[in-house]
């Protein structure tokens, strides 16, 4: 093993962990408003992917078209998600409402696999596959891509949670309902905008990341798992903690891979939460005493 | 300005108000008072449009708000204080007050104005303006959440327990600041309060709670100086020192 072994495991590693930290920054997004587990997070993931396919092949948009496309069409489906399945109950307790959305994950993939077919498909690479080498290091250009991509989605919702009045109106409705609720504060509208940022957000994971792992109707479920483990390895509550778990997880798994064998890389990761489940609860960068309501 | 109609509150189905009217007029400081359960909470909440009622009617204004949205009833006017202040503690002092006046997010100078005016009404929350809500006593706290709610404009306050887990000196300075919005902005209040003789001081008119129903009704004075009130509720903080005065 040389250093550029190294720094091509950390690059993967990053690469894939890009998307798991946006997914897992769409269950904090929606567990910090509304306090429910949305298990359907990894379908829209799997939506970004399987409709960027869609519009590109099957509709012969050109490629950032059709990926915009995809992104925004997932996002309307969050809203739908939403208006469907969780207004109409939301009064009932958060667990039945994240039975729910389990429900909702198994409609969405039923529905993908008979109208788009069960075969895998990839998107191509934004801007060819020739590999850079950094440092010894063989990088795709997807994988910048992602990195870009992610680290800007990043810095966006970053502004968007601490500058605007709206992102801090959304906290407000984490750290307390009531109050948000007697503020004026439109909690039901917030509640609508939660699943359409972390929608959007989710399918911009699947659509930089199609190029690079291929995507079918089915990697929801695989993705929306990993993207849970480093939910709540950054602390479920914590959305630059998850996004950040996501990367370690992301990594962590690329070295497992790498050094041990591919074939317990995706055993390694929930090891990895059980572990943190038994010694710290609360994620490696959760707040302590940070309340739900 | 604030009325309640034969107002029936069940919690899944248990009664929590029974047949309650009360209304407060224009300008007033009306006191409900009442012990542990009686259902004061309720009442403000079943005003601010928290909880539904199953019959009766609640009107602010003239208007029928009982089916409105608690933004909606913000919006019109009213202003609900919660018990507990329960401000976002995480968040800075600052934002806990532009957020109460999310409403008005069109009108950034009126809302840096009334950022001001509140700074002027409380210049402790001036000072700790970037600190955490969180890390403020509770008096300051009680005094964000009143600020927070005075962000919205409101034409009437409804203020749940301002005293709970107060000093005497707190609790008479948030006081005598009711009685100043009153007079100075003609700010009507619905006071909820265990503190039954310090809330009957201020105060124009007074209900008494029990179980869910209104039992006494009248002006504060004679509340005041009516056996039963005495004998249940101003029996044990008659030591509660002297309170501001209109
Ligand atoms: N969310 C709830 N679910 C069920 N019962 C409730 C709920 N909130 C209040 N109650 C019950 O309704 C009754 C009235 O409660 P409420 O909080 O209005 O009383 P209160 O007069 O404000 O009391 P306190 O002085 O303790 O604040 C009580 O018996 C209480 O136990
Ligand atoms: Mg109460």
């Amino acid at each position: 093993m040389t250093f550029s072994d190294y720094l091509q495991f950390l690059l993967s590693g990053l690469t894939v962990g890009s998307t798991y930290g946006l997914t897992a920054l769409g269950f904090t997004i929606i567990f910090n408003t509304t306090g429910i587990v949305n298990f359907a997070q990894g379908e829209f993931v799997m939506l970004g992917g399987m409709l960027g396919v869609f519009f590109l092949s099957g509709l012969g948009l050109p490629l950032p078209l059709a990926l915009l496309l995809a992104v925004l069409a997932t996002l309307l489906i969050g809203a739908l998600m939403e208006r469907l399945t969780i207004r109409p109950v939301q009064d009932a307790p958060v667990i039945n409402l994240v039975i729910v959305t389990i429900g909702v994950s198994i409609l969405v993939r039923g529905i993908v696999q008979i109208v788009l077919g069960k075969d895998t498909h990839a998107l191509p690479p934004f801007t060819g596959s020739a590999p850079v080498s950094i440092a010894g290091a063989a990088v795709q250009p997807q994988s910048l891509w992602v990195l870009c991509i992610t680290c800007g989605l990043l810095l966006l919702l970053r502004h968007f949670f601490s500058r605007t009045l709206w992102g801090k109106a959304m906290l407000a409705c984490a750290f307390d309902r009531k109050a948000a609720f007697l503020a004026g504060i439109g909690v039901r509208r917030m509640v609508l905008l939660s699943f359409m940022i972390s929608a959007a957000v989710g399918a911009t994971g699947g659509v930089i990341l199609a190029p690079l792992t291929m995507t079918s109707y089915d990697v929801g479920i695989m993705l929306g798992l990993k993207g849970f483990a480093a939910a709540v390895l950054g602390g479920l509550g914590n959305p630059f903690g998850a996004a950040l778990g996501g990367l370690i997880l992301g990594v962590l798994e690329s070295f497992a891979a790498g050094l041990l064998s591919s074939a317990y890389k995706d055993a390694f990761t929930f090891v990895i939460l059980l572990l943190l489940l038994f010694c710290k609860p609360s994620g490696l960068f959760g707040r302590r005493g940070f309340e739900r309501v | 300005m604030l009325r309640l109609r034969n107002v029936d509150v069940l919690y899944g189905k248990v009664p929590a108000l029974i047949r309650v009217s009360l209304h407060v007029r224009p300008g007033e400081i009306v006191a409900l008072v009442g012990g542990n359960g009686a259902g004061k909470t309720t009442t403000l909440l079943a005003a601010s449009g928290l909880v539904r009622p199953k019959d009766g009617e609640i009107t602010f204004e003239g208007r029928d708000v009982s089916r409105l949205s608690p933004d909606r009833i913000v919006a019109a006017g009213l202003s609900h204080v919660p018990e507990g202040r329960l401000v976002w503690k995480p968040l800075p002092v600052e934002d806990n007050l532009r957020l109460g006046a999310f409403l008005r997010s069109g009108d950034a100078a009126g809302v840096a104005r009334d950022l001001d005016e509140v700074y002027g009404l409380f210049p402790i929350l001036a000072e700790r303006r970037r600190q955490p809500a969180g890390t403020l006593s509770g008096g300051e706290q009680q005094m964000l959440a009143i600020g927070r709610a005075l962000m919205a404009r409101p034409r009437m306050l409804l203020l749940d327990e301002p005293s709970m887990g107060l000093a005497p000196a707190v609790t008479r300075e948030i006081f005598s600041l009711i009685v100043r919005l009153r007079r100075e902005r003609g700010l009507t209040v619905l006071l909820v309060e265990q503190n039954a003789r310090m809330a009957l001081r201020i105060a124009d008119r007074g209900y008494v709670l029990e179980t869910g129903r209104v039992i006494l009704q009248g002006p504060a004075d004679e509340l005041l100086e009516n056996r039963d009130v005495q004998r249940a509720y101003l029996g044990r903080d008659a030591d509660a020192g002297d309170s501001p005065s209109h």
